[in-house]
């Protein structure tokens, strides 16, 4: 009995922490209680969540992303030129399927060339910003369309578009990792490669898709931000990657691979942005948040740790 | 065990004087003897800490947070220098960089975090401490005229960066092939529970790996403020990678254990060269970004492609 209370504690520790928090902050802040400022963390949420969704991906199965701010910069550059002279929906094709190309990218050289995939992406991080620098030449471009600005800022029943958008992303990624043969390899293959590779699973393609997914999620986190802003610059979510992470850590993903739950991470977004958005209302400094978020970070992986000590406890008892 | 050979280190000297040829065909002013002395000048900022980047990433370590290291120290420097002078500015360097090595090498070590994760995350807390004490402006030293001895002085018509720079090298070299320490360095990165059951001490060394860049860093700091002659929370961005990108280049083996200094200190002038070069032909900054990220993953194929010959399944099993 006890034990089932202690496991279900665990997985949901990040819902917990959400609900605590905003008790606390509700009953104690008039200005977070406001509807719109609400509002306002779900829609946030959205943007580096949809982004923390392939990224989850990423870390079951073991790897990392670093890339993916740079990414989002420059298919945020590439989209709002395109919008700018091709039809829009055709415009939000091709940049999905540059998420695709870059994350394929990334994938090809990690699973075929077989080099970390930390490293990899560590170059790429450099490259895909280099590229966002060249195409736009440092300057910002700038799209204002009524219906496109529409999806970053409008709202449908009340509820944000972005964290629409996110919300049913999740709930299609998460019926794909658990109830899907691919999901169920991308779950094995952070738990070990060579089993999953005896056992007949095609590791290396599995291992590229994934990345390629993250590039897809990446793209679309990309056509949002830039409908936020009406306008994308080169040098956009410089820290887009320590978030994500963040996200993905706080939300109980096992950092060696093999656990973890995509519901997970879409509170833990939640809850991100809550606090700096609470850290907004008390006007903290920038470099502290920073700071603070770091110290967060840093805290989720020593959980992540700590839980790790515990499961192996469990195991020899 | 086998010692240092020349020939590792060959393909990166042709390729330095593949490249320089080709730069002075395009751009006559590359071979002049001041454009020489400012490579060999620009060589020595990355250079310095790659050295300390090589025994990090042979004990099978990395240090991402290096560029907010500089940044933070740069503040150091320029803070104390101007308030009890330049000795007690590079002193109290020396002191917050060891500090900084050692809280990044606890993390790893008592913490068991991967190493590339827990130096992301001291390179965004040291930059925002960076940035806070320098109250996110630029901290002037143009007073100070003793630190510019460190880039434009010259002892016996060398400039002083590249005597450090010789400096730090020969040191490193010594330590690492010749001494205890550098073997066990080595040990613990090929591999880590044989060095721990065989009574080696593995925290300790990975601790001193961390120390190691991050002194490294303080030379490099050093030069640097001097020939910008300003401390400030936001230099050195792209630090980290530059050094990573001279190591990996350099012949380095990612997973650990086998380190190539002097393949390090040749990736840095050809990567200098490369820069060097663009620079003079006008090239956009841009693009040299772009070109040296191509370096870098090219860099690692190639290095890999060697790896698997010689390793054989290493690379994936240690993963």
């Amino acid at each position: 009995m006890s034990e089932i209370k202690k496991i279900s504690w665990n997985k949901h520790m990040i819902l917990l922490l959400l609900l605590i928090f905003w008790t606390v902050m509700v009953t104690t802040n008039p200005a977070f209680r406001n509807a719109d400022n609400l509002m306002n963390i779900l829609r946030e949420s959205a943007f580096t969540g949809i982004t923390a969704i392939g990224m989850t991906y990423c870390i079951i199965m073991g790897d990392f992303d670093l890339s993916v701010g740079s990414m989002l910069a420059l298919m945020a550059v590439v989209g709002v030129k395109l919008l700018n002279i091709c039809n829009m929906w055709l415009a939000f094709l091709l940049i999905l399927i540059l998420g695709v190309i870059c994350g394929s990218l990334n994938g090809f050289i990690i699973a075929y060339l077989k080099i970390s995939a930390f490293i990899v992406t560590l170059g790429t991080f450099y490259i895909f910003r280099a590229v966002a620098y060249i195409i736009t030449d440092g300057k910002t471009v700038v799209y204002s369309d009524k219906f496109f600005m529409f999806l970053g800022n409008g709202t449908i029943m009340k509820m944000p578009v972005p964290f629409l958008v996110f919300v049913i992303l999740a709930v299609l990624a998460s019926i794909v990792l658990r109830h899907s043969v691919y999901g169920r390899s991308v779950m094995g293959m952070g738990n070990s490669v060579k089993a999953c590779e005896i056992s007949g699973i095609n590791t290396k393609f599995i291992k590229m898709s994934v990345f390629m997914l993250a590039g897809a999620f990446t793209a679309m986190s990309a056509i949002l931000s830039a409908s936020r802003q009406a306008s994308a610059g080169p040098g956009m979510a410089a820290n887009f990657h320590f978030d994500a992470i963040t996200m993905v850590v706080l939300g109980g993903t096992s950092l060696s691979g093999g656990a973890g739950s995509i519901f997970n991470t879409v509170i833990a977004a939640v809850f991100y942005t809550s606090m700096s958005n609470c850290m907004n209302l008390y006007h903290v400094d920038t470099q502290w948040q920073r700071i603070f978020m770091g110290l967060v970070l840093l805290c989720a992986f020593a959980m992540d740790f700590i839980k790790q000590i515990g499961r192996d406890v469990g195991i020899k008892n | 065990m086998k010692r240092f050979r020349f020939s590792d280190t060959a393909g990166l000297f042709g390729a330095i004087i593949l490249v320089f040829i080709i730069f002075s065909c395009l751009q006559p002013n590359m071979l002049t003897l001041f454009n020489i002395k400012n490579i060999f000048v620009q060589v020595s900022i990355t250079a310095i800490a790659a050295a300390g980047m090589t025994f990090a990433m042979t004990a099978g370590v990395f240090d991402l947070s290096i560029g907010s290291i500089q940044a933070l120290l740069s503040v150091v420097i320029a803070r104390i220098g101007l308030q009890f002078g330049l000795a007690a500015g590079i002193t109290a360097a020396f002191a917050v960089a060891v500090f900084c090595g050692i809280i990044n090498g606890v993390i790893v070590v008592n913490l068991k975090i991967q190493a590339f994760a827990a130096t992301l995350v001291t390179m965004i807390v040291i930059r925002g401490i960076a940035i806070l004490l320098a109250h996110g402006k630029e901290i002037p030293i143009y007073n100070m005229n003793s630190i510019k001895f460190f880039s434009s002085g010259t002892i016996l018509g060398i400039p002083v960066p590249i005597i450090i720079m010789i400096l730090v090298y020969a040191v490193s070299f010594i330590v690492y092939e010749y001494t205890e320490f550098g073997m066990y360095m080595r040990s613990v990165g090929s591999n880590l529970r044989a060095s721990t059951v065989s009574g080696i001490n593995t925290g300790k060394y990975l601790i001193f790996a961390f120390v190691c860049t991050a002194v490294g860093t303080v030379f490099s700091t050093v030069i640097m403020t001097s020939q910008i002659m300003f401390g400030k929370g936001t230099v050195g961005e792209d630090f980290a990678m530059d050094v990573i990108t001279t190591v990996v280049l350099g012949g380095t083996v990612l997973t650990g254990g086998k380190g190539n200094l002097f393949g390090t200190m040749a990736a840095s002038l050809l990567i200098a060269v490369i820069k060097n070069g663009l620079n003079i032909s006008g090239v956009n900054t841009y693009y040299q970004q772009l070109v040296i990220g191509i370096v870098f993953i090219a860099a690692l194929v190639l290095n890999n492609g060697k790896n698997l010959q010689i390793f054989g399944e290493k690379t994936e099993r240690r993963r």
